[in-house]
């Protein structure tokens, strides 16, 4: 939980990434999220990934990032790597390294299977970097005067979803602590069936969303006496996100990496099919 | 001499979130029967130490004994059974429906009988002026009958250590001498009672031992009487002993406490000074 | 004209046949510090609630009765509204602190005010100095401790620039070291002259800056008088199982055994002074 917390923390730094308007990143983020829709070539998917690791050495992240995903990679990678070749279908011409009546495991089984695992890799390495370059409680200021001022949106919808943040070490701390006043009566969460662990949660639950429900009144009454009202549709944003060259220098940077894309794909470059 | 009931060797604990001890070094034993109220402000580690006697913590090196049992090799459920740990907030623990399940609750993860329950549950509503409520709700009860259901629901468990975190939190001074009493009465019968707070009234009206915790070492350890001496400690701790005992000592210097002292009590003093000079 | 007035307020909680608020009169003017003490459930945060329009707003129940805010009904005035004459503070800091730091807590009130970027700057810049919290400014409230919290939550409330400050119960979650914090910062809100209303357990801490005190109890005002003329009712205010300063009972106390008192003394220091005084007459 506290590792959550400095990450999200991170995105207070200070770099020219950290500068850039937070609407810019999260365009940038969309973009990225579209390449590997568009592209399942595993070597184009490292070269993007490797790319962002540029980025974030750049931004000064480069060793929470790597705290972060060294952990990340692995388990996202191991398991698809290892899972997927299974589920690939078996067709005779392919490469068997094990073959034996429903189990089998093709060299081209594992190409495609490092092709998605590359694809959930770049999606995350993305990821990452927007959560860590971005402090999202700015992000949702300057989305929230986007939609406030352009589509006529209440604030209230991207406050919501950023304030769960802060709420987030509480709820958690809640949580270990009602879990301990119940093995202090003798609630032992680790023994018995499935079924036993199962109903042994029922007890937990009830505090938990006893105190969720509390939290969730008192929020509602600190934002009225913070003359927050949900209904107006106007509001000062103190923090001016302006929206400069070099923000508009990195959307472009992302509609590039689709434009790439779209082109590697003309020339039959795209697919991971040419390894196989 | 006997057994200690509690044995801290060396405790030393760390949380994986922080990069300093919360408990650091820390060495104390407490006798069957004893009344020890731990003190020290928010971040002292006085909770974090309580939370190691029944195995809720285990140490980062170190070791704590609790009725003969090594606390690493003991899960906190199994520990349950002689260790009460009763926490800040009631609603953290309140979950059944009616005052009866949620007394019997904790008797029937212990595997007690079914007329074992029903005496438990009897003795302790009467201890804790909850009679006559079995069926009621306890979302429905009052902030201060639910703490006093809380304590109930730990009773009921029949341990012979009590650990009370922070009992004055959010309650009021009758609601608070209430439950200090009953401790007492708790401690009289014979359990080992341990509470932490940091109110310095009702340590001075019950704990007959204090032990004052600062930046995760023990600072001061001893008689309740004698602690209140030892002005510096205190500061630094940010403990402030009650106004009587400040008045005591600066208008009747060398006073001898040896008991806890009430208004009444200097009062009483002061008018025989007063008396004893005219 | 008073700034709050409260005519015979009744109110019960929805869902709850206990009457929370029995017939409740009192006004405040501006300038005065007013204590409010009793047991639990004497009603005390359920009138701070009625004063600044939470109930019956958001909190339903049945209220009768007229409770005004400069004039304002504060049945039906926005909360948004009442709440820039009407600062809250309540006893849970967490519950208070939305933000993932304490600029943007303080800044957030403001925002919502409509406050141009400069006069928000300037609030914001005052209040942390009020508070002594301008080095921790970009600090997440989850690294602070609980009276740190509670003075981000006076100072959010306070950046609002309320007429009336209301500190309801603000130290009972804390520490002596955070409770001590919020007593001083109290102290040094009523020497600028700030109206305040505090719900204090801490009697020996209101002693010494309350003008006035109001003794509740099942709903009811049974005492509004000066500070020292309630507290020196001490055997009225054990009943109720309020304890008052233990200078004070012990004056009482030697007041019984034979002792006379122009006054009793309800401070430390004036207990020190009297009782010093005392033994020197001879």
């Amino acid at each position: 939980m506290a590792f959550v917390l400095q990450m999200l923390e991170m995105g207070k730094r200070k770099s020219w990434f950290h500068r850039l308007n937070p609407n810019a990143k999260l365009l940038w983020w969309i973009c990225l999220l579209i390449v590997p829709i568009l592209v399942t070539n595993p070597l184009i998917l490292l070269a993007m990934t490797v790319w962002i690791w540029f980025m974030a050495i750049g931004a000064r992240i480069g060793k929470q990032m790597y705290q972060f995903l060294i952990v990340t990679y692995p388990v996202m990678i191991g398991f698809i790597v290892i899972t997927w070749p299974f589920f690939y279908a078996a067709t005779p011409e392919q490469h068997f390294l094990f073959n034996w009546s429903v189990f089998h495991f093709s060299l081209e089984g594992l190409i495609y299977a490092v092709a998605m695992g590359m694809r959930i890799v770049m999606a995350l390495t993305a990821c990452t970097f927007f959560v860590m370059t971005t402090d999202l409680m700015d992000l949702a200021s300057s989305l929230g005067e986007f939609m406030q001022n352009r589509l006529r949106i209440s604030y209230m919808y991207p406050l919501m979803v950023i304030s769960s943040f802060k709420f987030l070490p509480e709820l958690s701390g809640d949580y270990i602590t009602i879990l301990d006043a119940f093995k202090s009566r003798a609630l032992d969460m680790d023994s018995g069936s499935f079924l036993d662990r199962l109903k042994k949660i029922v007890p937990v639950a009830i505090p938990l969303i006893d105190s969720m429900l509390r939290r969730a009144q008192n929020i509602a009454i600190a934002l009225e006496l913070k003359a927050f009202n949900t209904a107006n549709k106007s509001r000062t944003f103190y923090k001016e996100h302006h929206f400069g060259a070099s923000d508009f220098f990195f959307v472009f940077t992302g509609i590039l990496a689709i434009i790439l894309c779209v082109i590697f794909n003309l020339f039959k470059l795209g697919k991971v099919e040419i390894f196989l | 001499m006997t057994e200690p009931i509690i044995q801290v060797e060396n405790l030393c604990y760390r949380y994986a979130t922080r990069n300093h001890f919360s408990v650091n070094d820390v060495s104390l034993s407490i006798q069957p029967g004893e009344f020890v109220a731990i003190i020290g402000q928010n971040g002292s580690g006085k909770t974090t130490l309580v939370k190691h006697f029944n195995g809720l913590l285990k140490p980062t090196s170190g070791r704590v004994v609790v009725n003969g049992h090594v606390t690493t090799e003991k899960s906190t459920s199994l520990l349950a059974k002689f260790v009460g740990y009763v926490f800040q907030n009631p609603d953290h623990q309140i979950f059944a429906e009616t005052v009866r399940d949620e007394i019997a609750f904790g008797p029937k993860n212990l595997g007690f009988s079914e007329e074992k329950i029903k005496e438990v549950s009897m003795k302790v509503m009467n201890e804790m002026g909850l009679t006559g409520m079995e069926e009621d709700m306890p979302f429905q009860l009052s902030r201060g009958q639910r703490q006093r259901l809380a304590v109930a629901s730990v009773l009921a468990m029949e341990p012979s250590i009590l650990i009370i975190d922070e009992p004055t939190t959010g309650q009021d001074w009758k609601e608070s001498m209430a439950l200090m009493e009953l401790v007492r009465e708790l401690n009289e019968n014979g359990h080992t009672c341990i509470v932490t707070t940091h109110n310095m009234n009702l340590v001075s009206l019950f704990a007959r031992r204090v032990i004052v915790m600062r930046q995760a070492k023990i600072s001061l350890d001893g008689p309740t009487q004698d602690i209140f001496r030892y002005g510096n400690e205190l500061k630094e701790a940010w403990i402030k002993p009650p106004d009587i005992y400040a008045l005591a000592q600066s208008i009747l210097p060398g006073v001898k406490l040896d008991k806890p002292i009430v208004p009444e009590d200097l009062a009483a003093m002061l008018v025989e000074k007063l008396n004893g000079r005219s | 004209m008073p700034l709050i007035e409260i005519n015979n307020v009744e109110f019960t909680y929805r869902g709850s046949t206990a009457q929370a608020l029995d017939n409740v009169t009192l006004s405040i003017e501006p300038g005065e510090f007013v204590g409010i003490i009793g047991p639990t459930g004497a009603g005390k945060s359920t009138l701070c609630w009625v004063i600044a329009g939470v109930i019956p707003q958001i909190i339903l129940g049945k209220l009768s009765g007229s409770a005004s805010v400069k004039g304002l009904p504060a049945r039906t005035t926005p909360v948004a509204e009442i709440s820039q004459i009407i600062g809250l503070v309540q006893q849970d800091a967490e519950a208070q602190l939305l933000m993932t730091d304490i600029e943007k807590e303080i800044i957030f009130p403001l925002e919502n005010l409509k406050l141009p970027r400069a006069e928000i700057e300037r609030r914001l810049n005052k209040v942390l100095d009020l508070v002594s919290l301008n080095h921790d400014r970009y600090r997440h409230p989850f690294y602070l401790s609980g009276g740190q919290k509670q003075r981000v939550a006076v100072a959010a409330a306070l950046a609002m620039e309320p007429e009336v400050l209301i500190l309801d119960e603000a130290t009972s979650e804390l520490d002596p070291l955070g409770a001590e914090e919020i007593h001083i910062l109290a102290g040094s809100l009523k020497k600028e002259g700030k109206t305040i209303i505090m719900v204090e357990h801490n009697i020996d801490e209101l002693a010494k800056v309350a003008d006035r005190i109001i003794v509740m109890d099942q709903g009811k005002i049974l005492m509004d008088a000066p500070t020292r003329e309630v507290l020196s009712n001490v055997e009225f205010l054990q009943g109720l199982g309020i304890y008052p300063p233990q200078v004070t009972q012990t004056a009482y106390a030697m007041q019984k055994l034979g002792i006379v008192f122009d006054q009793l003394p309800i401070t430390f220091e004036e207990g020190l002074e009297v009782f010093s005084r005392l033994s020197s007459h001879d």
